[in-house]
């Protein structure tokens, strides 16, 4: 059950923005839609809500065909970016809203409105004026308010992307907690990785309006469908040629599991060793540039033997190499994915 | 929600009593009727008079001044569909034509019109009924001459002398039937030939540079910038009536011997004030009941000290003032009315590109 | 990171197809019985007088030295008109835009006054210090008057962003204030200094009721020889002929100003941008400062002053026998009504107009904010074009084109209401489109997902902000209503004066009676407008500001 999209097509003009998209989010999970600005994860999205016809192709919701229910008859719940809070009604009429629209009773809408302020954590905030609040404060304001006629499906749409960091990690795993604990049917929005990763039970990446690559998140993040999602998870990658098992590149020689000839590698960051020195295993190279990523340190490094500059998530940060020095680096080759060449 | 609901039904209704406010007026005839007199801003009628008409007629008279008498009967042109009033005074012989062309009156010959002389009776359809007639003049201030040696003008040409530099006030003949008037007098004075030959023209361009200054009409020429009125203003010659002298000894107190302001006798022109019943009137019986009245003795009589103008029926007593202090000047510069009505609007062009711009 | 065409595309859902040509027909009809029709009259009258083309009429007003006197007098005064108002109003947006002082933002209120006073208050104000007989001076001061805030708001707009940054870095590398002034900040400036002086050239050029009032017979610009020619000579040929050439000369213009991104609702935001002032530093600077504020109100306050002094004004000192005379007519009267009916009648037409221009501008903005209605932007671009031409223009047209069927509206109540709605019409749609485009679409996905339909969308996303919207453009319309002068001189019958008619004609009778009167007339309107003006300022911004913001396109 969950949510089916086949085929939906989406043209404006003469451009394509969703050339006949598949989509499975299955009933209780979290299905990320993952994608680089322009991809058609967002209009994807406002297909499913009704908001954005398709010129072909069906939305099915727990089984029943939607493809020409008007939005307001879905039940769905949509959360935007901007939160899109009614600046005119303070939170109570806010969450409200979407019961009322359902006929709710006086009793039965104010009882829900508590219950779910209380739910995303902002009890007794029901008088309380929109521009009072604080970005975290909307963000749950527009939450309670999607929740509360109870939605088939919860859609969102780079809900934390007007957040900062911390507060966006904070809420990640509130989210992630809060969908576990309502079972609830979701799919959301994101351009950013570790979003998708640290929420998604599944991940589809989008790429031009087309799917790249859908499956369980871990699986995307270990095996990329192509070498642009090894590129937009952050992947390095390489040309390597494979003689008899081994690819052979500017990363060495990788023990691999495919048949002769050019091929790609593509590799997580943090799959990489690096030892300081000139001589030992692996591959020579100079490191170019360091850097702090948040927790780890960073270091670009760049082959003797040629081949594009290569960046290696370092296992602790206690160890700085400066730029210049020489250093070998080898790659776990049980992290290699193989792809065919670019 | 509800409250827009409201608002705008509100705003509804009020727009609706807007419209309704604009509509009204009566319907009934002739007697209990009121009418609406339109003239210009110098109609004046004493009180008694009016009274003794409203009673014995029992027609109540409003009275709608509408500027000077130009603008007054191009108003009753333009609102001709529904016209401002019932009956309408002071269009004269410059005018006439334009209002008969406009075709805002209607006929209507009164029994007393049998006791006005043919000359004053301009048309022949008898839309248009005199009512009064008098003299446009350049008017001097005696005291002023004197008390500056000057010998005061005596012929339109001395008027473009320098000594009587920036003397002369006039009226805009666009919007005041005595500026039209003495433009008029001017034309027929001068001549309408070439203007580079000689004519009306280039004497407008002497008196021009000679320092003429042009009112918008009578009441400022005359109340305001002349000298010898009440007004005292700066100039010693003003466009005005030949009545004005017995008006300026009333107005004197104690009453003077002899008229503190003189006519300039070879400048004048002769003016005819006409009344009509408006087309459309509600009250048409009672519209042509006032038209009477006006030719009735009683008003004939009353006109010189109201209006100072000259009554148009024979018979009709002047005033004493009238007799000792006025002057009628035994020819005037007229034009044939069918010159006026065909070359007027020209006139009036030409005069303003000449004097004004 | 979202999709690439903005969510927006589909605008508002506002319901069936009928409800969708209606707003865009509506309008149309409207614009096109009420405005088209009338100027094609008026070429007709002026191109086609015998139904043939003939330019005769027009060439003899271009061959007439009287009336060629009238165009280049209008081009002149509006240039020295120019000159002066920027003379004033640079000073002042600098006082204004860089400095902070104590009474700073009453102060730029107060400059926005006479800017929303209409003209016959402004030349009836300039009547008590120069009388009427033609003074050009005056006139050119009346204008400046007028126009100061337009320049004080255009050009101080830009120098408050300005200030204290280019300037400063120019100081830094040596330049003396001078200097600093002349090669970075002026330059700088230039744009907004263009525009504004375009914007008041244009209104110098079309000026009516200033030079009406204060130009003596001697003085007219094609304006006030339009309105001479039908309300004193009526020679409607001669009229027609010189609204063709006022037609001409003012949509040259426009495409000009257009050029030079001038646009006449730039003067329409009242409330300043908060902007980074201040204080002054230096002794000098203090001074310069001081003379400049006195100077500037000063100017701005003396006519009003004066106005409001002679209201109360008599033989014996002060009284409000003025006032008192309001209520009487007799049959020495100027007016055909009490004066006060003028106050009854000006209200009463300012509601019609009100009712008409909300209804056809909300209407027209409905149709210009749904973005993929081809017809509603060429609506939006359409109803501004009556801005462009003349009220006096406009008030003929009416004259000569809605008096004979097909439509007869010469005796209707509603025909002043009308002609006042077509000039006040473009500000309504100025004032609600903007913020009808600041409603965040996104707030409408928000409520359809909601499960509110599309006309609860509506009604529950975008009337809160139309609403107040309107609300603002409504008060617009009933401030140009009251003080509209150009059309009504035309149209208005005189026995229902409006405000600016009543004060126009007893300013022009000879009496000091009449002329309290007057003065107490103008007093009663100059507070009425203030009333209306500031009354809708104040009310709606917070909803109109909440629901603009957030907004991305």
């Amino acid at each position: 059950m969950g949510v089916e999209a086949r085929g939906i097509e989406v043209r404006y003009g003469d451009r394509v923005a969703l050339h006949g998209v598949d989509l499975d989010a299955p009933d209780a999970q979290i299905t990320c839609l993952l994608g680089p600005s322009g991809s058609g994860k967002t209009t994807l999205l406002r297909v499913l809500a009704g908001l954005e016809p398709a010129f072909a192709g069906e939305v099915r919701i727990d089984g029943d065909d939607v493809t020409k229910v008007p939005t307001h008859r879905r039940g769905v719940g949509l959360m935007f970016q901007e939160h899109a809070l009614f600046p005119h009604q303070d939170v109570g009429g806010n969450v409200a809203f979407g019961l009322r629209m359902q006929g709710a009773s006086g009793d039965a809408t104010r009882s829900r409105v508590i219950e779910v302020l209380d739910l995303v954590g902002l009890a007794g905030f029901e008088g309380r004026a929109i521009d009072e609040l604080s970005g975290g404060e909307q963000q749950r304001v527009a939450l309670a308010r999607a929740l509360a006629p109870q939605p088939r499906v919860l859609l969102l749409d780079e809900p934390l992307g007007a957040l900062d960091r911390e507060l966006r990690e904070r809420l990640l795993v509130d989210l992630r907690t809060l969908f576990g604990r309502l079972g609830l049917t979701v799919v959301f929005v994101t351009h950013d990785q570790d979003e998708a990763l640290a929420l998604g039970d599944r991940i589809v990446v989008l790429r031009d309006g087309r799917v790249e690559q859908a499956a369980p998140a871990a699986e995307v993040w270990r095996t990329p469908a192509s070498a642009s999602v090894a590129r937009f998870l952050g992947c390095a990658l390489c040309d390597a040629t494979v003689t008899s098992g081994r690819a052979v590149g500017p990363w060495g020689g990788i023990p691999v599991a495919a048949p002769d000839g050019p091929v790609q590698l593509a590799s997580r960051p943090d799959a990489f060793r690096l030892v300081v020195g000139e001589t030992g295993d692996g591959v020579a190279a100079a490191v170019v540039a360091v850097g702090y990523r948040r927790d780890r340190r960073f270091v670009t490094v760049q082959p003797d033997a040629g081949g594009p500059p290569l960046t290696i998530a370092l296992a602790s940060i206690d160890a700085r190499p400066e730029p210049g020095t020489q250093v070998r680096f080898a790659v776990d080759p049980a992290a290699v994915t193989v792809l065919p060449p670019g | 929600m509800k409250r827009w609901t409201i608002c705008v039904a509100a705003v509804v209704a009020l727009a609706g009593l807007a419209a309704a406010c604009g509509r009204g007026g009566t319907t009934q005839d002739g007697r209990g009727a009121t009418i609406t007199l339109l003239t210009h801003d110098s109609f004046a009628v004493s009180k008694p008079v009016l009274q003794q008409f409203e009673q014995q007629s029992g027609i109540k008279v409003k009275v709608l001044h509408a500027g000077d008498a130009g603008k007054m009967v191009n108003q009753a042109i333009l609102t001709k569909d529904k016209p401002l009033g019932d009956v309408l005074f002071g269009v004269d012989n410059t005018l006439l034509t334009r209002a008969l062309q406009a075709g805002i009156f209607e006929s209507y010959r009164p029994a007393a019109l049998a006791g006005v002389p043919a000359t004053y009776q301009l048309d022949t359809k008898d839309r248009a009924v005199p009512i009064d007639y008098g003299h446009v003049c350049v008017n001097y201030d005696k005291a002023w001459y004197s008390d500056h040696g000057i010998t005061p003008p005596t012929s339109l040409q001395d008027l473009t002398k320098p000594q009587y530099k920036n003397q002369l006030v006039v009226e805009d003949p666009s919007t005041s039937s005595t500026g039209l008037a003495f433009l008029i007098a001017t034309v027929a004075a001068n001549g309408d030939g070439d203007p580079k030959v000689g004519g009306w023209q280039p004497y407008w361009q002497r008196l021009r540079a000679n320092g003429v200054k042009v009112d918008e009409g009578w009441d400022q020429a005359y109340d305001t910038d002349f000298s010898g009125s009440a007004g005292k203003g700066p100039r010693p010659l003003v466009v005005s009536y030949a009545s004005s002298p017995p008006a300026e000894v009333l107005a004197a107190k104690p009453e003077p011997t002899v008229a503190p302001t003189g006519v300039l006798l070879d400048t004048c022109f002769r003016q005819v004030e006409l009344a009509g019943v408006l087309k459309g009137t509600k009250h048409p019986k009672a519209a042509r009941t006032f038209v009477d009245f006006m030719l009735s003795k009683r008003f004939q009589a009353d006109m010189p000290l109201e209006m100072y103008v000259y009554p148009v029926v024979d018979g009709v007593a002047l005033p004493p003032v009238f007799q000792k202090f006025s002057e009628i000047p035994t020819q005037s510069l007229d034009v044939a009315p069918a010159r006026i009505a065909q070359d007027r609007d020209r006139w009036i062009q030409e005069w303003t590109s000449t004097v004004l711009r | 990171m979202t999709s690439p065409q903005p969510p927006t595309r589909r605008g508002p859902r506002l319901g069936g197809r009928v409800w969708r040509f209606a707003t865009v027909a509506i309008p149309a009809a409207f614009l096109l019985v009420f405005f088209v029709y009338p100027v094609l009259a008026i070429l007709g009258r002026g191109l086609v007088p015998r139904w043939s083309f003939d330019p005769e009429p027009v060439g003899r007003v271009l061959t007439d030295a009287g009336l060629r006197g009238v165009l280049w007098f209008s081009v002149w005064e509006a240039a020295l008109s120019t000159l002066l108002t920027l003379a004033i109003g640079i000073p002042g947006a600098w006082a204004l835009s860089r400095f902070a002082f104590p009474g700073r933002r009453a102060a730029r209120a107060f400059v926005t006054v006479p800017f929303v006073l209409p003209t016959v208050v402004v030349g009836a104000a300039f009547t008590t210090i120069f009388g009427t007989d033609g003074s050009l001076l005056a006139i050119l001061l009346a204008h400046a008057f007028f126009n100061t805030a337009v320049v004080v708001r255009t050009v101080g707009g830009l120098w408050s962003q300005l200030a204290g940054r280019s300037e400063d870095a120019a100081r830094a590398l040596g330049a003396s204030p001078v200097r600093a002034f002349l090669h970075v900040t002026l330059p700088a400036l230039r744009p907004a200094i263009v525009a504004a002086g375009a914007i008041v050239f244009l209104f110098c050029f079309t000026s009516f009721g200033i030079v009406l009032i204060l130009g003596g017979p001697t003085r007219a610009t094609l304006e006030v020889e339009i309105y001479r020619q039908t309300a004193d000579q009526l020679q409607l040929g001669v009229a027609a002929a010189l609204a063709v050439v006022q037609l001409l000369a003012v949509t040259a213009m426009l495409l000009v100003a257009g050029k030079l991104q001038g646009h006449r609702a730039v003067a329409l935001a009242l409330r300043p941008a908060d902007a980074v002032a201040r204080r002054a530093r230096t002794a000098k600077e203090r001074i310069a400062l001081a003379v400049v504020l006195v100077g500037v109100l000063g100017f701005l306050a003396w006519p009003m002053a004066i106005l409001v002094a002679r209201s109360f004004g008599s033989d014996h000192g002060l009284t409000l026998d003025a006032y008192r005379s309001l209520d009487a007519t007799g049959p020495g009267s100027a007016l055909f009504v009490p004066p006060v009916h003028a106050i009854a009648t000006s209200l009463r037409y300012a509601l019609g107009a009100v009712v008409i221009s909300v209804i056809i501008g909300g209407l027209a903005s409905l149709a210009a904010l749904r973005r993929e209605g081809r017809a509603g932007r060429i609506l939006d671009g359409a109803l501004m074009i009556p801005l462009g031409t003349s009220a006096v223009t406009l008030g003929f047209g009416f004259l000569i084109a809605l008096d004979r069927p097909p439509v007869d509206l010469r005796t209707s109540p509603w025909l002043v209401p009308i002609a006042q709605a077509l000039v006040a019409i473009p500000f309504v749609v100025r004032t609600v489109v903007p913020l009808g485009r600041g409603v965040d679409p996104r707030l409408r996905d928000a409520a359809a997902v909601l499960g509110a339909a599309p006309a609860r969308v509506w009604r529950a996303v975008d009337l809160p902000v139309l609403g107040p919207a309107l609300a603002l453009g409504a008060g617009f319309a009933a401030a140009i209503s009251l003080g509209e002068f150009g059309a009504t001189a035309l149209i208005a019958r005189p026995d229902n004066p409006t405000l600016p008619i009543a004060i126009f004609r007893l300013l022009g009778v000879p009496g000091a009676q009449n002329y309290h009167a007057a003065m107490a007339l103008t007093t009663i309107l100059m507070a009425l407008t203030l009333v209306v003006v500031f009354a809708v300022e104040a009310v709606p911004g917070r909803f109109a500001a909440r629901g603009a913001r957030g907004s991305r396109g």
